[in-house]
């Protein structure tokens, strides 16, 4: 996006009405997508307000809006704001803060992950089924692998399931169930009991003889036809079913893995039972995709006798939208394969009605072909009658396929289903339809694949139908069709009494025709043909061999080269028959041969029992109904993966994180500063000079004073404060719950006492940067550093100090800084009008600077708080030399004076969003304590306290424009204790005069490196954020070798 | 699983991109050509609403001359974002004011921005309720082109309805007068062999409510039902009353119902919202009365012309003398000449479309389904007045022979009646 537009906008977002303002993120997210991410961050200030707005829909929009952004940068903020609405009181706002968390794990941030974590245990945890629901969302995609999370609060989520809203409720029963999967086990009397071992096999193990085995072994038995089949769904429920897929053959090994101690039981136990309950209300919802995951539950843990309770429901579903009923079929045709008696009394629900879509129609075709009984079949079969007429042939050609699959289940009416599709190969059905030949064909040879699975069951029975197929051979002219008729002829050439007798008539018939038949059928004939010889007997034999013979001397000279291998290779591997005297020799190859074309044709094809699709997934899933694992797809959790050392792992952590959370409840913290203000004031520690501060210039006492003061307020201010805390809306925000490190629990408590430390203005020394390099500019070297004065043109300018020297042998002339951009001559009046861009003041030109001179000259910039280097033109001799000014965010602020007291008020009004810590290691004292220890131990203590202060205030003094309010020791300390050290800062932001405090605590021993905690309290939240890293940055850096 | 959506588009026929919206960055922006490509132009479509293609899966459904198309990368789930879909077309039929199609896209854009924005977050759908996000969406739909009257007024009550704890009603809701409407809406679908034997009857119904009644008040529906689950135990306990129990299949309910409540006391309680809304729907199959037969002949005259017959028959003795036009056992014979568009190709042979028909019957329900009780419960205690109305509005869908659709509707004056208080 264009960038004048983009700021067009942002303006427009301070002024527009709020609810705007989310589409807003939108188009940061779409369009910026990370390229800009400072003039995103420009926008936040105006949500950080909003988040403190009074009206909670004004808050959750802020936050949602905010948390939109994502953008890196940004995230510590998102987080700070989403750890204070999820404490906010309003429900609605808790709910944006559970929304937000996703947003922000989607960052991937290593560092935010395990507050991410902890906030979702909060809202878990929370009163309102609403934000619970959101809770369970943002579960399910942070960490959905955390299972004690859940542990702790099971109970309770489960008794508000029912309430939970109906998104939140498909979500969380995801989780509940994989929850009670890997803490407690697979129920015994569910589906997932085919996974015990011997449930099939009649032997009874000594352990699992007890009466309850028995009867769910016998529940089994009525139950489910097809052990096999559910035990596969439940290990690929477990396992997924690439893995089971991996390892096909060797599915005894996973499943007695699972021995009975994985298992619990879904009616004893009550945690298994509570999920029952709580899930059995939801089948009734008026949410298609709740009812279906409330049924998945059902499926897995329920009792089989008892998941009959998802039919009804599940059916109701086909009544919704047609997508949702194909979704609803897709899983529906799971259940029903695994478990045909469920919907057995149904089949009336699975009818297809003529504006069904062909998927839907098909999904029901199937289903109904698996849940056919004995008694139910007639009906069936009378649609399917009706559905065979059906226009769109594909249909047609799919019922008979169901046909031949329920005549495959139900053997008794097989010769039933074989006369219906016989009666459909009849010429007269081939050519009464009006249909298109093609469209014909699909049924065709759809009829006659389903009567040749049939007959594959048992041939016997079928002669009349495989004599009808021959009769009719002439009528049929498909290819693919003949070639399976002549198929059969080969393959049952030998059955029954007639078939026998006519073969060699076919045969004969076929050889005749041989040269014009398809390619295909082509092959079958050759295949029959031997078939044929190796069963005939003797009186046959010859007359099937010179068919044979016959045939292949047709095939020689066949157009088809495969047709000619295949018949070549053929007459090889038969040439003993062939051979004049072939049977008498019996040489040794004779015989491997007669032995590979026995194994080749001689075997009967057995009835198999094929599996169409043996995928499955856990109902409700993408990966269900498209066959494969989605990307994201998890099987169930490993039975009893979960430990009770896992959970006692969690409980722990717990009692501090409740502890937490009581204060939360009734913003606890409030309570907790106001006995420490007490606390103090019983410590009545002598108050004395509370003015005393560092950068009193006239303090000419270098030697180390202390000065015992009260840091506390007095007594009074309390009540203030209160009563500014209790101001409504406020309350929220101030409850701060930054989990407040040690160090500075100790400061707070422990009486202290202020120090002062000399004047410390000579010990500060800025930084200073290099312009230009006398390498790259002829000889011209220009340094600069940050001024400590105001800036004398306009105070939001930062002056900066820059030093031009001239290193050459030549003077220069016309020295000159400007914008990058060629039209900055008019810079000072578009100083206010552009408002976000860093501006630069034009600068009083050098005109000529001797070899060895060093003019001084001070520059106005006004970065409008961006970080990035600033583009300057420096010109010389009329010569271009583009340069880079760096900002240094510490000094875009300005001291601001205040006392203590000041600062202590002020700072209890920047609580919360407004204040943020980090912690770094300090370590420039070593080297002047290193010097100091050695020279001898005078007075330890009182010296190496007062260095610390001393180059903590000087390197924080050096680096940023701030004012040294006051530095505060612990009374009580130890020799070499410098913990509760504490120094605090104050400056104003250039640019909008907005305060800005930050107080570094130090912690840890003298002369080690210490632990430093800054913390920053200011309204300009991007702006605090920046300095006090840069803060951190700058403390953490080595002391420049002076 | 807990996604819904990463992206969701509206396509018109040609395929081209209405309006989309991106909710998140695991799909690429180009996502929608696949789907053109893959899925629109083949014969694909229409067939199988789940497809995948590449790694990207697309779950699509037609409404009107629009395809609403929904990209996910990961393991969505599927039932959830076509119930999404679902909800979603509604509630911008509530704001368009009926129709669904490109015409109403192209002209509400920015609300249709606006509501795709506040429904769905980080593909989590939200709240779905057209009552409750009128009150803060306050743009208008666009009926016809040009009367478009943007209204920037936030309404101060959005705050208290949306953040409250009962997320489908507002606090401090006062009327003159406290109303309760209750409609029974029941539709009969019946399935018929070609040859005339009934397959299956089913009555899928609904319960309409109209709630004009201050503050938070508790409802409580009683019906003649005896509802499945726990029915057996109960029927154990006491001995069935005479007669006039209704088995009903199955029932959902509105969000407000308390299901708890529900599974354990089998009544209905419920804090309603305000206005109108459906609070429950239910299916029957066994025990229906049939009221009409309808025969349906047909003969061909020619390629181009066939005749229709419907016969139609009342059975239904009772009612005879509320229905004007049509009175008990009686015939009606509707015929109709339907002259074929020439163009169909002769090889089609003649799909069977159902056949509906609509009609009223006041104070009746197929399933004779009635309210025992309404009960009104508010703090303040106040009187209400309530209605209760029973109308069924046959749909009868035959398999019959006929394209025809035949629409008779006996609008009577309903006569409210005052439910019996117990």
């Amino acid at each position: 996006m264009h960038s004048a537009l983009y700021k067009r906008l942002l303006r427009m977002l301070h002024l527009s009405r709020w609810r705007l303002r989310s589409l807003f993120t939108y188009i940061c997210f779409t369009m910026l997508k990370g390229k800009r991410p400072n003039e995103a961050l420009l926008s936040i200030n105006i949500f950080q307000r909003d988040l403190g707005d009074q009206n909670p829909l004004v808050r959750a929009w802020a936050l949602r809006t905010m948390a939109g952004i994502r953008l890196h940068v940004i995230s510590p903020l998102v987080l700070v704001a989403v750890r204070k609405c999820a404490r906010d009181p309003s429900v609605y706002v808790r709910k944006c803060a559970a929304n937000a968390l996703p947003k922000l794990h989607d960052l991937r941030l290593e560092e935010n992950a395990a507050a991410i974590i902890e906030i979702i245990e909060i809202l878990l945890n929370d009163n309102s089924p609403g934000v619970v629901g959101a809770a369970a969302a943002a579960f399910a995609f942070v960490c959905p692998n955390d299972l004690p999370v859940i542990g702790r609060n099971y109970k309770r989520l489960c008794e508000i399931l029912p309430d939970v809203e109906e998104w939140g409720q498909i979500i969380l029963i995801g989780i509940l169930l994989r929850y009670v999967i890997a803490r407690h086990g697979l129920a015994k009397e569910s589906i997932m009991a085919s996974l015990l071992p011997n449930i099939f096999s009649n032997e009874k193990t000594g352990s699992e003889s007890d009466t309850g085995y028995l009867e769910i072994k016998k529940t089994y038995e009525i139950v489910l036809q097809e052990p096999e089949l559910v035990a596969m769904v439940s290990r690929s429920y477990l396992a997924g079913p690439d893995k089971h897929l991996l390892h096909p053959n060797n599915s005894d090994v996973i499943s007695s893995d699972y021995i009975s101690s994985r298992f619990t039981s879904s009616k004893t136990d009550d945690n298994v039972k509570i999920l029952l309950q709580c899930t059995l209300p939801l089948l009734w919802s008026r949410n298609s995709a709740v009812v279906l995951a409330a049924a998945g539950v059902h499926w897995i843990m329920a009792p089989m006798e008892e998941i009959s309770k998802i039919v009804k429901p599940l059916l109701f579903l086909l009544r919704s939208s047609d997508a949702s009923k194909y979704v609803v079929l897709c899983n529906i045709q799971v259940f029903a394969k695994v478990m045909p008696s469920l919907f057995a009394a149904n089949i009336e629900d699975f009818f297809i009605s003529s504006s069904d879509a062909y998927q839907v129609k098909a999904l029901k075709l199937e289903i109904l072909s698996s849940i056919a009984t004995d008694a139910s079949i007639s009906i069936i079969f009378q649609e399917f009658q009706d559905y065979v007429r059906d226009p769109d042939r594909r249909f047609a050609a799919d019922t008979v396929a169901a046909i031949g699959v329920c005549a495959k289940r139900n053997p008794q009416v097989a010769n039933t289903c074989v006369e219906g599709l016989l009666a459909l190969i009849s010429p007269k059905s081939i050519n009464s339809t009006s249909g298109s030949m093609d469209d014909e064909a699909v049924v065709l040879i759809q009829a006659i694949t389903s009567i040749k699975d049939i007959i594959k069951q048992d041939p016997l029975s079928h002669e009349n139908a495989i004599i009808y197929l021959i009769r009719n051979l002439d009528a049929i002219k498909v290819p693919v069709a003949r070639a399976m008729i002549v198929w059969i002829v080969g393959e049952y050439n030998s059955i029954g009494n007639i078939i026998p007798k006519m073969v060699s008539i076919i045969l004969r018939f076929l050889a005749r025709g041989f040269p014009s038949e398809s390619i295909e059928t082509k092959y079958q004939i050759l295949n029959a043909a031997v078939k044929v010889l190796l069963n005939s007997k003797e009186e046959d034999f010859d007359t099937a061999k010179s068919i044979l013979n016959y045939v292949f001397e047709l095939a020689k000279f066949d157009f088809n080269y495969d047709v000619r291998d295949r018949a070549r290779v053929l007459r090889k591997l038969l040439s003993c028959y062939f051979s004049s005297s072939g049977l008498e020799e019996k040489p040794n190859n004779n015989e491997i041969r007669l032995l590979l074309v026995e194994h080749i044709f001689g075997e009967k094809v057995k009835p198999s029992t094929e599996m169409v699709n043996n995928r499955f997934y856990l109902p409700g899933s993408l990966s269900q109904i498209v066959f494969h694992a989605a990307p994201g797809y998890e099987p169930l959790p490993e039975p009893c993966s979960l430990t009770e050392s896992d959970m006692v792992k969690g409980l722990e952590e717990e009692p501090t994180q409740a502890e937490a959370n009581d204060s939360d409840v009734d913003s606890g913290s409030l309570n907790e500063e106001g006995s420490y203000y007490s606390e103090d004031s019983v410590t009545a520690s002598t108050r004395t000079d509370s003015e005393t501060t560092a950068s009193e210039s006239d303090n000419n006492n270098t030697d180390s004073l202390i000065n015992l003061s009260d840091v506390g307020k007095p007594q009074e201010e309390t009540n203030d404060l209160g009563e500014l805390m209790s101001k409504g809306d406020l309350e929220s925000w101030l409850d701060d719950n930054d989990n407040p490190g040690p160090s500075q629990n100790v400061a707070e408590r422990v009486p202290s006492a202020r120090i002062s430390i000399g004047d410390i203005s000579t010990r500060t020394k800025p930084k200073i940067y290099t312009l230009l390099d006398p390498t790259y500019g002829n000889g011209l070297k220009v340094i600069y550093k940050y001024s400590l004065e105001e800036s004398a043109v306009s105070p939001p300018l930062v002056s900066v100090d820059t030093f031009f020297e001239n290193c050459s042998s030549y003077s220069m002339s016309k020295i000159l800084l400007t914008n990058e951009d060629s039209e900055s001559s008019d810079q000072g009046s578009s100083l206010e009008s552009q408002k976000d861009v860093p501006v630069f003041a034009p600068m009083e030109e050098i005109s000529i600077l001797e070899p060895g001179q060093t003019i001084k000259r001070v520059i106005h910039v006004h970065f409008h708080h961006h970080l990035l280097p600033l583009k300057l033109i420096l010109w010389c001799n009329d010569k271009k030399h583009p340069v880079k000014l760096r900002p240094d965010i510490g000094f875009f602020l300005k001291p601001l004076m205040m006392d203590l007291d000041a600062f202590s008020q002020k700072e209890s009004q920047l609580p919360g969003m407004f204040e943020y810590t980090r912690r770094c290691s300090f370590t420039d004292h070593l080297a002047e304590l290193g010097s100091d220890g050695k020279d001898g131990d005078v007075s330890p203590t009182k010296d190496s306290f007062l260095i610390i202060c001393q180059c903590l205030a000087s390197k924080m003094l050096s680096n940023a424009n701030l004012h040294l309010v006051s530095v505060n020791m612990p009374v009580d300390v130890n020799l070499n204790d410098a913990s509760g050290l504490c120094l605090q800062f104050s400056g104003e932001i250039l640019s909008n005069s907005i305060p800005c405090l930050v107080s570094v605590t130090l912690d840890g021993k003298c002369f080690e490196p210490l632990n430093a905690s800054v913390k920053i309290n200011c309204e300009e939240t991007v702006f605090g954020l920046n300095l006090l890293n840069r803060i951190v940055n700058f403390l953490a850096e080595p002391q420049l070798t002076t | 699983m807990p996604v819904a959506a990463s992206a969701i588009y509206f396509l018109n026929l040609r395929g081209d991109v209405l309006i989309n919206r991106l909710y998140r960055d695991d799909v690429g922006g180009n996502m929608v050509d696949a789907f053109r490509l893959h899925i629109m132009q083949t014969k694909e479509l229409g067939t199988c609403p789940v497809r995948q293609i590449g790694g990207c899966s697309f779950f699509y459904m037609r409404i009107s001359n629009v395809y609403i198309v929904i990209v996910v990368s990961s393991n969505a789930n599927v039932a959830c974002a076509f119930k999404f879909v679902v909800e979603a077309v509604n509630l911008f039929k509530s704001y368009f004011g009926g129709a669904f199609d490109e015409d109403a896209i192209r002209n509400n854009f920015v609300l249709i921005y606006e509501l795709l924005d506040e429904i769905m977050d980080f593909g989590y759908p939200q709240n779905l309720s057209p009552e409750i996000l009128k009150l803060y969406i306050t743009q208008e739909g666009v009926r016809s082109p040009f009367s478009s009257k943007p209204s920037d007024k936030p309404v101060p009550n959005a705050t208290l309805q949306v953040t409250g704890a009962v997320g489908w009603r507002r606090e401090g809701l006062v009327y003159k007068k406290n109303e309760v409407f209750l409609d029974i809406v029941e539709s009969v679908n019946l399935l018929m062999s070609s040859k005339g034997s009934v397959l299956r009857c089913d009555v899928t119904g609904k319960i309409l409510m109209k709630c004009f009644l201050s503050g938070m008040p508790d409802l409580k529906l009683g019906l003649n039902d005896k509802i499945g689950l726990e029915k057996e135990s109960e029927i154990k306990s006491r001995p069935t009353k005479s007669g006039k129990t209704i088995e009903l299949d199955d029932v959902t309910f509105h969000q407000c119902v308390n299901l708890t409540r529900f599974n354990s006391e089998k009544t209905v309680s419920f804090v309603p919202p305000d206005g109108e809304f459906e609070l429950m729907k239910y299916r029957i199959t066994e025990g229906v009365n049939l009221p009409f037969r309808v025969l349906p002949t047909i003969k061909e005259l020619g390629r181009t012309r066939m005749e229709v017959n419907v016969k139609w028959q009342n059975q239904l003795v009772r009612f005879g003398n509320t229905i004007r036009k049509f009175p008990g056992q009686t015939e009606a014979t509707l015929s109709a000449e339907v002259e074929l568009i020439s163009t169909i190709v002769e090889k089609k042979s003649w799909t069977r479309p159902p056949i509906q028909m609509e009609f009223q019957v006041p104070m009746f329900t197929a399933s004779g389904l009635r309210v025992r009780f309404l009960k009104v419960w508010e703090k303040s205690g106040y009187n209400t007045v309530e209605w209760v109305s029973c109308v069924r509005i046959e749909n009868l869908i035959f398999r019959g022979v006929i394209k025809a659709c035949s629409l008779i509707s006996a609008r009577d004056m309903l006569e409210n009646l005052q439910s019996e208080e117990i």
